[in-house]
């Protein structure tokens, strides 16, 4: 699988950047966007997977802003 | 609704819902998983979605965001079909994997290690092979797909 991914929507991605302005979150923290995100969107606990990617924290990251974005109403 | 609409509604319902359930990746086996966790004391609601460039976007054929009492599987819809029931799959795998270890632990882990990655590969061809063979088995078909009672009165 490629390591180069399509970008999110414009509108999806301003959404994402003002999420991490506002929680005051460095543009190359990951794991401060996955923590946050995980905040978010799961509760007590959630496994994120993948069937044929990887289990990174880049794909982690990747994961839960998409599942963020569609969860807010993106149309990613 | 009069007698009249009420029976045009029950009819284009049920093409929708025919037409719906083309498209239901996997169904059975999603039912089959949520029955299982359902029986081992965990009520289980599993949502699947075809979403188009998902690969592109998040960097794998689907993703599984899995909770204690519900999980969501996005599948990419762009990629073949059998390939989407594969991942449907594989997917399902990982419910019941982390799932299992939540009874022991009350914890859900955050990301599947390599050992589990192979376990739910292997899950993924099991249980497709299972499904492969059953529905090339004419007999089955017959015994357990076919409407018979429809015909009856032919």
């Amino acid at each position: 699988m490629t390591n180069e991914l399509a970008e999110f929507s414009p509108p999806g991605l301003q959404f994402l950047g003002a999420f991490y302005e506002g929680n005051h979150i460095a543009a190359h923290d990951t794991e401060a966007k996955i923590q946050a995100l995980r905040n978010q969107v799961a509760g007590d606990g959630m496994l994120v997977t993948s069937a044929g990617g990887e289990d990174t924290p880049s794909f982690e990251l990747r994961a839960l802003e998409y599942f963020y974005l569609i969860e807010n109403g993106f149309n990613e | 609704m009069s007698d009249t609409d009420v029976g045009d509604f029950a009819r284009s319902e049920a093409l929708k819902i025919f037409n719906l359930s083309t498209s239901c990746l996997m169904a059975h086996s999603i039912r089959a998983t949520e029955l299982c966790l359902q029986n081992d004391g965990f009520p289980y609601t599993i949502k699947v979605q075809p979403r188009k460039n998902l690969a592109a976007k998040v960097g794998s054929r689907a993703t599984a965001f899995i909770r204690t009492s519900a999980a969501h599987i996005f599948v990419d819809g762009d990629i073949e079909l059998e390939q989407q029931r594969l991942a449907v799959a594989h997917e399902l795998g990982h419910i019941l994997i982390a799932m299992d270890r939540f009874k022991g632990t009350q914890k859900i882990e955050r990301r599947a290690d390599v050992l589990t990655e192979d376990a739910c590969r292997l899950f993924e061809s099991e249980l497709c092979r299972r499904h492969d063979e059953f529905y090339a088995n004419d007999s089955n078909i017959r015994a357990k797909c076919l409407f018979h009672s429809l015909h009856r009165h032919d």
